[in-house]
């Protein structure tokens, strides 16, 4: 745990008035308010310990402990019982976040102070504004391999202490959110409870990479097939594909595969193209008898 | 029209601590629907998670109906741009 600086985060003296400490509170909640920063994560961070600082330093009693301690305040009263405290709570503490999962919750208002602010205030309480009929939406991110997205399947998490199943429809995007209506945080009085928002980041393979629903790869073909044509096998996602390579084929040049590319999102049986691209490899390490014959072809060639 | 599927601005406006004719004016300006139904006035409980939104705006910035509409609206915009930039950037990753 380590000394927040609220004056610092507050951007204000140490000298500074209440008034002076209220203006710059609203100044900085105007800019990193989570409703004016949808989906940054930092702003959002940032807005919590700005609600925390100006809990501390807009409360005279507070105020006055936290300049009394200062950097000292392992020496507060309250430290030593916080400590006991937080090893009790440790013990029986849940997992949160499993496997690529990590749990943020879209709430703000200071809900989820610090560690620092509880070993010296003693209580975590958040500020006191009111709180959403609706129960607040919870954020998640799903970090998925372009085989996982290839295909729809079911997926078990847990966000907040609770388990949730969801299947994942084959051909989401990365970046795309999508809504579990109902699995966010309870409503206050009758109010609806919140939604779940999952957002999938998918990382391409090292041998596809993926736009929309196509899908690009590269194969590597030696000078004869290139020059000759030939038959190859390319590994999909959906199994082998036989490959017919034309004769006189360039190399650097392009084809596509209908339909072999990746799901359509929620449109079952629909399928993007996969675009093939030819890397003509030249061989090395010639043989004599190989040389001779290259040279005669040269020759014709002229 | 069904009530269930619509919250009283009275329940909604007592809850949040702001007077009902601050959560009309949300209406005026088109960025909520209200109805009438029996002399009590509701707006869809679709429209909560927005509606608590621009709560938000009005008690934790001070931010008016007129200034609520404005930030709406380039939240929007902002919304759709963040959009575009994400598929712009899948698309990019092909040339990486």
């Amino acid at each position: 745990m380590d000394f927040i600086d609220y004056y610092k985060i507050l951007g204000v003296e140490r000298t500074a008035t209440t008034d002076d400490i209220k203006k710059a509170y609203r100044k900085l909640a105007r800019k990193l308010h989570p409703d004016l920063n949808p989906d940054d994560r930092d702003a959002n961070k940032k807005f919590q310990q700005l609600n925390e600082a100006n809990a501390v330093l807009s409360d005279p009693d507070k105020r006055k402990k936290y300049n009394q301690y200062g950097e000292n305040w392992e020496h507060g009263e309250t430290y030593e019982q916080s400590r006991a405290q937080q090893q009790r709570s440790q013990n029986s503490g849940s997992a949160n976040s499993q496997s690529g999962f990590e749990g943020f919750s879209g709430d703000f208002g200071g809900g989820d102070f610090s560690d620092f602010f509880g070993s010296m205030f003693g209580n975590r309480g958040g500020s006191s504004r009111s709180t959403g009929f609706r129960g607040q939406d919870l954020n998640t991110e799903l970090q998925l391999n372009l085989t996982e997205a290839y295909t729809s399947h079911k997926q078990t998490f847990s966000v907040n202490g609770k388990n949730i199943r969801i299947t994942v429809p084959a051909g989401v995007e990365n970046g795309q959110t999508i809504k579990i209506k109902g699995q966010g945080g309870k409503g206050a009085n009758g109010g609806p409870d919140g939604d779940l928002y999952i957002t999938f980041l998918i990382s391409n393979t090292a041998d596809f990479k993926r736009t929309g629903n196509d899908l690009y790869t590269s194969v590597d073909i030696d000078l004869y097939t290139a020059l000759l044509g030939g038959d190859l096998i390319l590994n999909t996602f959906s199994g082998k594909i036989k490959l017919h390579v034309a004769p006189e084929t360039q190399n650097n040049s392009k084809i596509r595969l209908k339909g072999k590319g990746f799901p359509v999102y929620k449109k079952d049986g629909e399928f993007g193209d996969l675009y093939v691209t030819y890397n003509v490899k030249l061989p090395s390490n010639l043989t004599e008898e190989q040389k001779i014959l290259l040279k005669q072809l040269a020759q014709i060639s002229k | 029209m069904e009530t269930q599927d619509h919250i009283a601005i009275t329940i909604f406006s007592r809850h949040h601590g702001v007077e009902s004719s601050f959560v009309t004016s949300l209406g005026d300006f088109g960025l909520i629907e209200i109805i009438e139904i029996e002399r009590e006035y509701y707006f869809p409980l679709k429209q909560l998670p927005m509606a608590e939104k621009m709560i938000r705006l009005y008690l934790d910035l001070r931010v008016n109906a007129e200034g609520i509409d404005v930030v709406m609206n380039l939240l929007t915009r902002m919304d759709e741009m963040q959009r575009e930039i994400t598929t712009l950037r899948n698309r990019l990753g092909l040339y990486e």
